[in-house]
Formats: C-alpha cells, structure tokens, sequence
C-alpha cells in the first residue's frame, strides 16, 4: 500500500506538472496521437481503416530504407565524433588554457550563426569554384566536390561538429569540474598519472555526462537537417538523403500515410534506444553541472605550456570567430564587389569561369547595407519580429519548465521515469512528424497566422523540462530535507532553497533555448505561413536570387547579436561575481 | 538570479520598443485613393449572403470631389464647367439643390444647421442660409472631416486628428508615429473613427477618438478598402479592398461588428463604371456613391430572395490578368461570387505546403488556378474531377469544340484531363534551313551531326540564363526517352543521355567562348495568329525552318498554357465550378483573351481573318494602366506594330500543321520536380565537377529515389 506522504508528494508533484502537461498533451501528444491514427488509414482523405498495411508498405519503401539507413548512419558518426571531439577539447581546455571564460564563450559562438549565413559560407567554401578548391588549385591538387557524393556527407558532418562541438565541450568540462577534488588528489597520492587518474577516477564520473551529450547531439542532429536541405535541396546525393527528406518529399505529393507510419517507426526507435540511456542516467547519480560558462576554471591544468596553449587558443579561435568576422566584414563591404565575386556561385546562373576569393579585406567599407536595412527594410521587421517570438515564449517556457521539473522531481514511482522518457522522446521527434497535427491543433484553437502559434508549442517545449529535471535530481536530497524541517511548503522549497542553487542550470537552459526558438524555421514557416508574419530566421532562409547580397550579410550580423549578447550578459555576470 | 530576471524584465522592455517596429499585424491596405493593393491569404468568412440588385440610380454631371451622408440627404460636392458645387440630394427621392461655391473646396461635411467645407489648409463654416460664420487654418493639409451630431467637427490630417468645437476651438491629437491618417466614420457605439495607415508597410488600423485621446480598434482581419459610418447592427462597414476600389472590381461590403467581419452583399450588381467613394446602409439598403472626372453616380443597392453561390479559387500566384478576369466573372453572373484565396508565400514549396495543408484539415477550395502546382498528385489522390464527364454532360460544348492537340496535350497519362487553358501559346525553335534541310522533324542525332560539322555554329545565343536555358530547350524534346513516370522505368544511365550530356557540356563550353557567330535554335513563342503569321512570314524570308525541338518521339512541338484551372472534388460545388470554367471558354471571353484561343471555331475565325493580313497599326496605351486608372501615372506609350501580310495557302498549312503536331507542355518538363534534380546535376557536369557518366549516374541514383518514395 502506498503511504499517505508519498500520494500527498505525488499530487503535489502533479500539480506542479499540470500546465506542462496540458502543453506538451495539446502541443506535442496529441498531435503525435493523431498521427498514429492516421498511420492506420489508407490516406487522410479516404480514410479507410488498413491496419498495418502502410508499414508493410512502408518497409519495402527503398526511399525510406535509404532514409533510415542515412539517418542512423549520420546520427552515430555524429554522436560517436562529438563525443570524441569534444571530450579531447573538454581535455585540452582544462589542461592548457583552464581560466579563460573568453576561450569558452568563443566556444559556443558558430551556434550564433545563423542557417543562412552557414549555408552562404559553406557555399562559398565548399562549391566547385569555392575558396577550399581554390586553395587546393594553388598546392597544385585536384578540385574536389564537397558537396556531393561521399564528401557530402563528411562536409556535412564537419560542419556539424564545427557548429556544435563547442556547446559538447563546454558540457563536458562542466562534468569534469564536478568530480570530487579529494578523489583525484587521493589518487595523485597513490601515485597514477594523468591518464590514469583520467581513465579511473574522471571517466566513471563522466558517464552520465556522455549520455547525456548523447542525446543533445541526436536533439541537435535532427535539428540539423535544415542545413542539410538548404545546402543540398530536397533530393540531394544519396548519401545524404536522410528520414526528414522522406517525410518532408512524401507530404508534398500528398502520401501522408507514408510520413505517419514513418513517424510512429521512429518514435518506437528512439523509444527503445533512448529507454535504455535514461535508464542507465536513472541509475547514476545523474545529471551534469550545466554548462558553466559561470564555472570558475578549477580543472586540473596548470596551464604550464604557454606554446601549446598558444596554438590551441589560435586554433580555437579560428572557427569560433571567422564566420562571424567574414559575416561583419561582407556586411560592410560594397554590394558591387561582392556580386562581382559571389553571384554566379550563389545563383548558379550563367557560366561560372573560375573559382571565387573569399572577401577579406573589401576595396572599401559601407555602411550602405545597414542604412538600407534601418530605413525601413523587412529585414528589419522581421528582426523585430524574431524577438517577438523567442522572448515572451522564453519567459513563460522558464516558469513553467521549472514547475514541471519541480514536480517530476517530487513524484515517485515507475510512472515518473516512464513520463519523462516520453518527454525525451517527444523532444527528439523531428518536426516534419508533426507538421500537419500542429497546423489543424493551431487551426483549430484559432492560432494560425498569429504568435500564439508560435508562442504555445515554444513555451511548453520538452527540452527545458527534461534538462532542469535531471539538475534538481542531482541537487543534494539535504536542501530540500532541509528547507521541509524548518516548515517550508512546494513553493517555498522550490522559490527560496533550490532556484538558488539552480542558477547555473537555468542560464544553460535559457541559452539553449534561446538559440533553439531563435534558429526555429519550420515552426513559423508553418504556422504563420505569410511572409510579413515571418521571423528573421525564416525570411534569411529563404532568400532569393534576386536580393541583394549586402543587406542580407547585415541582418546576419544583426541576428547574430541577440544570442551573443546573451552570451556576453550571462559571462559577465559570473565574471563580474 | 536576480540579474536574470533583471535581464528579463529589460528584454521585455525591449521587446515592447521592437514591438512598435515589428510586431505582425494582419496586412490591410491603405485607405484612400492611394490604396495599395493587398490580398487577403484567407478570406476573412465564406459565410454565404444574399444577392444586391442596382433597384435606383443616379448620375450627377458633376466630377466627384468628395461626398457626406446626413440622416435625410447626401451632400456631393464637385465640380461642373470649371465651377465647384455642392449638391444636396434628398435620399428620400426628389430633386437635388445645387449651392454655387465661390472656392475650390475639396472637403465637405455637415452638421446640425451648417456646413463645413475645407480647402488645403483651410476651413469655413456655412449656416443654413449660406454665410459663411466661421473660419479656420491648419498647420497640416485637411484630408477628411466629420461632424457629429453635437455639431462637434474632426478633421483628419497626415499626422494628428483636430477636434474643432462648435465656437470655433481646436484640439489636436496626434496619430501614432508611422502612421498616417486617412478617412473618418462614425462608429456604432457614436464614437468617432479615424483610419490610420502604417507609412512603412501595408498595415493599418482604426484609431477611434475617446476621451479626447485615440484608442486603437482591433480590426482583425478586416481589409478595408473603403470604409463607412456604423450604426445599430455594426460597429462600422467596408468595402474589402481591391486594387482599385473601382466599381467593376465587384469587391464585397463587410459588416464589422462584435470583432468579425461578416459579407453582406457584393457590388456585381452593376454594369456601372467608376471609383467607389463611399456608401452608407440605409434600412435594409446600401446606397453608394461612385465617380471620378467623368461624373459621379448614386446606387441603391437592395437585397433580393436569391442566394449568392460563393465559390473559392485557390490561387498560387498573383496574376493581375486572372485577378481580373474572376472579377469579370463576378460581374457578369450575379448567381456566382468567385473570392481569390491567395496562397502567397516566401517561396513555391510553402505555398503547395499551405494549400496542402488547408486540404488536409478539409478546407478544400472549389478551383485551382494551377500553374504553380503539381496536378499529376492532386489528380492521383482523387483531389481534383476530371474535366471529360464534365464536358461531355455540358449540353453547351463538346471535346470536339477544342483545339485537339492542345487538348491531348493537357490530358495526363491515363487520359484524364485535370487542367483547362482558356488560350495557349505554341513553343517551338526556328532553325536556319542550310542546316536541316526540308525536313519536318528531326532527332537529337541530328542536331549533335549539325554541331558537330559546324564548329563555329553556337547551340542558342547566349542569354542571361546561361547553361539553364540549353538544358530547358534541349531537355523538352528528349526527357520522354529517358523517363517514364508512369512505370517507374529511368533509362538515365543509358549511352543515349551520356551522350546527350556530353554534348551539352560542349555546347555550354562553346557558349563560354563565343565571341560572335551563328545559333543553330531560336525560340518561337506563339501567343495571337498575327504573331503566328509574322512568325511564318519572318521565318520564309530569313530562310528559316520551323520544326518543333529535337525529339525521338513526336514532333518536338510544344504549348503552355497562360493561366489555367481545376476543378476539386468533393466539395459540393463542381458543378458551378465547372460553370465558371465554361464560361472562360465562352466565344466572347476567347475572342477577347490574349492568346491563342482554345476554342476551334474561334482559332479558325482568327486564322481566316489573317489570311488576307492586316494594316500597320499604331497602339498608344498606358505605361502603368493601374496607375493610370487611378490618374497617378497616366504616362502613355505609343509604339507600332508592324503590317501583318497576307497569307500563302502553304504558310496557312503550316500554321495548321504546327498547331495539330502539338505534342507536348513545355512546362511538365521544366517544372518538374525531375527536373530541379537534372539541373542541380548538369550545374556540377557544366563546372567539370563530373564526367557526363557520373552526371548520368547521380541524375538515375537522385530519381531513383524520388521514384522510391512515390512507390506504394
């Protein structure tokens, strides 16, 4: 029989739980419910009952088995290369450079980049008679085509580590600055080396933080895909035909049951491969410091070798700001130049005769990009508009995300673990799954063409919940023991002993969240369809020939402000601290 | 903590600052003559409504300046001879006063026993008898007045509504930054209403004047174009904006009340001509007044039994041309109200994405205007009825009243016919005899023979498009070969498209270094038998052969249409669907459109006519027939087109035999999705970035899949 405390607990819990759970019932389940129902009928129109004839038919599908094949196969190189990468600049931070917040801030600095601008410069870099092709030109190598065939898939999976990694190490470095000083030093006395103290002490510690950068590369994997299609289209080289392209190309002709059944055989995928980390992540002590871009540098470096550190910050320093300095300096630049040198490639119209230079140094500085953008542009407007849309979502997301993961932490039982496994594997359904329940649920409410329908399914998104969850469980059970024996209620517990001491975590959560409504394109494109309603993310990815260059470098230097400023706030109040 | 929520809270300040810039605001055009065009995406209600009829009219010789409506009369005021008047016109019925003015007023209303009347800056007051009893200046040009019944005068300016009292004192108020202030009418609840129009973009909004400050009035969607005072049942009226707010645009009067819109009556009632300025309800009624330079008019519009038949065509584009032909169409059969739902996106996939989506959530429309889209899908899934049955049960035309190769050419494979053009254009190329000889086709081993004896010779003259356009004209007469969508069976990877593909490359590298020089191809667009017999005519006298594109089947000769539609199924209105299509391939409308027409008898009245050719003809049109309408830009071009000559019995026979060897519809190739996937491809073989074989290979692999994910 269950205790009296725990049903009082467990209700209290759910109370907490309850607007999440509304949210994540409207915005994310529900559509998904629907989803399975239509997997089962011969298509939305006709609406006959076929059972399981659309898996079986879909099985057969050499598109989808290609597309599932491509995806797994992007998604493991992606996660097992992340984990390595980062881990390996997790290690080398620490050791040779440990008190530079800067370094760490430069770190996460391509995940500012906005979509556009990545495609734009990987365009430029990785086209035939791109910048990379010309360098090989000058070493005397042969051209190679980046983007297609099998270096597709590699450029693309560099350009994910490049835009990611940063974020993973800084993960990492988190972990590694939680194991217990006492341990390495015991082990120092006992006499192991670095590696060792690595391989017994640190490498345990840091299980679940592998987990757990596990599952932000797979979040951060299907969010990827937005890249991929900008860059290589709807039916790129086969290499890179991924899951999302299936349901993407399979709703344009209207084959809809094909994308339900698809996104009911990837939901039990990432059911069973996410059941067993959650599992393993329930059992550890769980959780990781967040990524503390606010911790203090206690590693075990010395920073001892200035040379090599010297070298590393350099190589560091190289992807994390050169996207955004070549963004400001094009935006400078006149737009005679760079027509001149970047139409054909970005066009493809006409006959390109020879590869293009990179912009380094403009004949001259304009500002003529930003006038035209601040006279009234819709650049501008839709600029305005992004804030719109990511900042009264993220304000209301933080309260409630912390209500929830408040409550997930006060209830007990196998329920809990199989409810927050839900949320994981909601967070990790790619959008094309949920397109069309989204837009009827939105329809339906009467949110279509205004912010609410952006707003909503932002401010109930499972991604804040499952992080702050796995924060307060790794939280000392001895606070809140402590809070309830000097008479403190839910609230008060949660308001005054553990906000707190989640301070960290939430910054993490508020910056990762920032960049996932900033960067968001499907969600709006969808929902609010017309092109005056379109945030900036939006209207820069889909850029047409036509425009002019100058402006479009301007508003991707402007849109890469917000999140560094948040960056820039959220170091410098640790620093100043 | 406390800092981020500090950080919060300025966010949210900055948020409102930005919201002023940027916040989405439903598009509404601008009130006023300098209306812009804007279309509504979704229409603010389908709800049905009664049909109007015209029942009283009448017309003043006097050119509109600008109008009130009091309780008993409607006050014109204009100009006749040079001279301003006003005009009191009981709208119970009787004749008009007419009151000479001494000035070249341009603004009138009036109040309980005076009349206002302003000029630029400048208003007077004018009691019953006449006098002038008051007079007042303004820093800023007038640009509406109202009074209401407390004798209170608003004057609407640019930037600041002017509240004058009933001795003469001013109060002003100021319109929101980046607004600009445009019509007054009085709302249901008697307040007083000023439209505001965002100066950097289409939005505006009702600012209505409430304690002596302006309060915005959320209009929702409501596209106004021309607004009109409220009363009991409404908080205000409008006519939806169209592009000019003229009469023959037949745009709808909305009811704006409680939030929502509700359609009550469109203008198709009337075969009149003209701006409409404004109109007011009047019991059941709706009187209207129309006009501009040429005389201004008055309508009553009453509601008969009959019930208006609303259909929606889902449109994908923005075509002024079939804009105005639906409004043509609303005019003509007052049964029928056809409302545009655009579909208007940031690019071709989000507006199929939005139609689509529309359809899944069972909001399907009644047309498609389907340029734009992929009807090989939508007539699969069952989506749209095939044109046949329709035809063949419409006791008023038969197959056989169309041109017949133009007519298979639209068919799908399995013989259904999913799409109409009202009139078509022939594509084909126009090659110099000394190279293909008399023959009347020829294959691609042909044209590779040519290029390859003559090496001086050039495949097209270089255009700004490039590679593209080789592929597009070249790709037309030959994909069939390598594509069969129908089965499933691609023949890309064969020797035939390598070599086709190799020979490209060489005709792009001969593009590349052309430096003056004879072109193998020409295109020959056919739009209008005149065209088609200069075409002919030009085409004897240069020496040049007209013989469809290379092709291994068929003739290589192509069509397009210039607009066309669909009819949807399921959604209960096929029938008058179909009636609207009927009626675009009605005599009349083919002898009108441009094009050729796709009626028989109509085409050979045409070819007939030219047969003994034409004179020269001089044309002088508008620059900008919009802007000139509006009287904005009434620039003019003239220009001359040249003499059509008679015609020989044989050039007659080959215009016949282009028309009937029409195999084809240029665009099923060049927007096809296959197509993207081929050009993607061709732009790496065009850069030596692949062999022909790799390109061959990458173009069978990339279609493969698409195949693949169309495959049940």
């Amino acid at each position: 029989m269950k205790p009296k405390y725990r049903s009082r607990r467990n209700s209290g819990g759910f109370l907490f739980l309850l607007p999440s759970l509304l949210g994540i019932g409207c915005f994310y389940l529900l559509p998904f419910l629907l989803i399975v129902g239509w997997s089962f009928l011969e298509d939305p129109f006709k609406k006959t009952f076929v059972g399981f004839q659309n898996y079986t038919n879909l099985l057969y599908n050499a598109a989808f088995r290609l597309a599932m094949k491509n995806t797994l196969a992007f998604l493991g190189s992606a996660v097992v290369s992340a984990l390595v990468l980062s881990l390996a600049l997790a290690l080398a931070l620490r050791a040779l450079v440990p008190r530079s917040r800067l370094l760490r801030a430069v770190l996460l600095f391509p995940l500012t980049v906005p979509v556009v601008t990545v495609v734009l410069l990987s365009a430029l870099l990785l086209d035939w008679y791109g910048v990379v092709n010309g360098l090989r030109g000058l070493l005397r190598l042969a051209s190679v085509d980046w983007l297609d065939g099998i270096h597709a898939r590699r450029s693309m999976l560099l350009l994910y580590l490049w835009k990611h990694c940063g974020l993973y190490a800084l993960l990492f470095l988190s972990a590694l600055e939680t194991v217990p000083v006492e341990e390495r030093e015991a082990a120092a006395l006992d006499g192991a080396g670095k590696a060792r103290t690595f391989l017994h002490i640190e490498l345990p510690h840091l299980l679940p933080s592998f987990l757990f950068v596990s599952l932000v590369c797979l979040f951060f994997g299907f969010r990827f895909f937005r890249e991929i299609v900008l860059l290589e289209g709807r039916y790129p080289t086969p290499s890179l035909y991924m899951l999302q392209h299936f349901m993407r190309n399979v709703f344009a002709v209207l084959d809809y049951q094909k994308l339900c059944a698809a996104a009911v055989l990837l939901f039990g995928l990432a059911a069973l491969a996410l059941g067993l980390p959650a599992a393993l992540l329930r059992r550890r002590s769980g959780g990781v410091e967040f990524l503390s871009l606010t911790a203090g540098g206690i590693g075990a470096g010395n920073g001892k070798h200035p040379a090599l550190a010297a070298v590393f910050i350099v190589l560091l320093l190289l992807p994390g700001l050169v996207p955004t300095l070549v963004t400001l300096v094009h935006s400078l630049a006149p737009e005679a130049e760079l027509g001149a040198r970047y139409t054909r490639i970005l066009k493809q119209i006409g006959f390109q005769d020879g590869p293009v230079k990179l912009l380094l140094v403009p004949q001259g500085l304009t500002l003529a990009p930003y006038r035209e953008l601040l006279a009234g542009s819709p650049l501008l407007a839709s600029f305005g508009r992004s804030l719109l849309y990511t900042l009264p979502a993220l304000m209301v997301q933080l309260p409630v995300a912390v209500c929830a993961a408040w409550g997930f932490s006060r209830l007990r039982g196998k329920g809990r673990d199989a409810l927050l496994l839900l949320y994981l594997v909601l967070l990790l359904l790619p959008w094309e799954v949920t397109l069309v329940p989204n837009f009827l649920v939105a329809r339906f409410l009467g949110f279509l063409e205004t912010p609410w329908a952006v707003w909503l399914p932002s401010v109930f998104s499972p991604l804040p919940v499952y992080l702050l969850t796995k924060e307060l469980q790794r939280l000392p059970a001895e606070l809140r023991e402590a809070a309830a024996l000097d008479g403190a209620g839910s609230l008060r517990t949660l308001t005054q002993v553990l906000l707190p001491n989640l301070g960290p975590a939430l910054a993490a959560v508020l910056l990762l969240d920032f960049i996932d409504l900033w960067n968001a394109v499907e969600l709006p494109r969808t929902l609010l369809r017309r092109p005056e309603l379109q945030p900036l993310s939006v209207t820069l990815a889909s850029i047409s020939p036509e425009d002019p260059l100058g402006p479009i470098f301007a508003a991707s230097f402007l849109y890469m402000l917000p999140p560094l400023l948040l960056f820039a706030l959220l170091f410098g109040r640790k620093a100043k601290r | 903590m406390k800092k981020i929520w500090k950080s919060a809270l300025l966010s949210l300040i900055l948020l409102l600052l930005l919201s002023a810039c940027g916040k989405p605001e439903p598009p509404q055009p601008t009130a006023g003559p300098s209306a812009a065009p804007v279309e509504t995406p979704i229409p603010v209600s389908d709800t049905r409504y009664l049909r109007y009829d015209v029942t009283e009219e009448a017309q003043f010789d006097l050119s509109y300046e600008d109008h009130f409506f009091t309780e008993t009369e409607l006050i014109l005021l204009g100009k006749r001879k040079g001279a301003t008047l006003l005009l009191r016109v009981p709208l119970a019925g009787g004749d008009a006063a007419e009151l000479p003015l001494d000035k070249a007023y341009k603004q009138a209303a009036a109040g309980p026993d005076c009349l206002w009347l302003g000029d630029r800056m400048e208003l007077v007051r004018l009691d019953a008898a006449g006098q002038q009893t008051l007079s007042l200046t303004f820093p800023e040009l007038i640009e509406d007045l109202f009074c209401d019944e407390t004798g209170r005068l608003y004057v609407a300016h640019r930037n600041s509504l002017t509240l004058v009292s009933d001795s003469g004192e001013k109060e002003s108020i100021s319109l929101p930054k980046d607004y600009t202030g445009g019509s007054l009418c009085r709302l249901g609840s008697r307040e007083i209403a000023v439209f505001a129009s965002r100066i950097k973009g289409p939005v505006a909004r009702l600012q209505r004047v409430s304690s002596g400050a302006l309060v915005p009035l959320d209009v929702g969607d409501a596209n106004i174009g021309v607004l009109a005072s409220g009363d009991a049942g409404a908080d205000f009226y409008y006519l939806e904006s169209n592009y000019m707010d003229l009469l023959s645009e037949a745009g709808r009067v909305f009811r704006f009340s409680g939030g929502a819109s509700t359609p009550i009556f469109d203008l198709a009632g009337t075969s009149r001509e003209g701006k409409v300025r404004g109109f007011c309800p009047q019991g059941a009624d709706f009187l209207l007044v129309y006009g501009g330079d040429e005389g201004t008019g008055l309508l009553r519009f009453t509601p008969t039994e009959a019930e208006k038949k609303i259909l929606t065509v889902a449109r994908l584009n923005n075509n002024h041309y079939i804009t105005e032909l639906i409004s043509r169409f609303n005019r003509e059969n007052p049964e029928y109200y056809l409302i545009n739902r655009f579909y208007l996106g940031l690019d071709t996939d989000l507006m199929t994405e939005m139609l689509e989506l529309d359809i899944l959530a069972g909001d399907r429309p009644d047309l498609l205007d389907t340029m734009l889209t992929n009807l090989e899908v939508y007539g699969t899934k069952g989506l749209l009825r095939d044109l046949y049955p329709m035809i063949d049960a419409d006791p008023t035309i038969s197959r056989e009243d169309f041109v017949p190769s133009v007519l298979r050419a639209m068919e799908t494979e399995n013989g259904a016919l999913y799409r109409m053009w009202p009139t078509f254009e022939l594509y084909t190329c126009i090659e110099p005899a000394a190279y293909v000889g008399d023959a009347e086709g020829w294959t691609p081993e042909d044209m590779y023979r040519i290029m390859e004896e003559n090496s001086e010779l050039i495949l097209f003259g270089r255009s700004n498009d490039g590679a593209r356009a080789l592929l597009n004209w070249t790709l037309t007469g030959v994909m069939d070969r390598f594509a069969d969508f129908e089965t499933g069976e691609l023949r890309f990877d064969t020797p035939e498209f390598v070599e086709y593909l190799a020979f490209l490359r060489e005709m792009v590298e001969r593009a590349r270094n052309y430096d003056g020089g004879d072109a193998l191809l020409g295109i020959l667009a056919v739009g209008s038998t005149s065209g088609f017999s200069r075409g002919v005519t030009n085409a004897e006298l240069a020496d040049l052969r007209i013989i469809g594109f290379p092709t291994w089947e068929g003739t290589g000769l192509r069509c397009t249409g210039l607009y066309s539609f669909s009819v949807f199924d399921g959604t209960g209105n096929e029938e008058d669907a179909w009636a609207f299509i009927r009626w675009l391939l009605s005599e009349e409308l083919q002898e009108e459109a441009g094009g050729l027409p796709m009626r028989r008898s109509v085409l050979e009245a045409q070819l007939e006519e030219i047969r003994n050719g034409a004179p020269e003809t001089t044309v002088t049109q508008f620059v900008d027939p919009i802007a000139a309408a509006s009287g904005t830009n009434t620039e003019t071009v003239t220009y001359t087109l040249p003499a059509v000559p008679p015609l020989t019995e044989e050039q007659l026979s080959t215009i016949r035999r282009l028309l009937d060897g029409i195999d084809g519809v240029y665009e099923d190739t060049i927007r096809h999705p296959c197509y993207f996937i081929i050009w993607e491809e061709c732009v790496n073989l065009f850069k030596d970035a692949k062999t022909p074989e790799e390109t061959a290979r990458a173009i069978q692999d990339r279609l493969t899949i698409y195949l693949a994910e169309r495959a049940s």
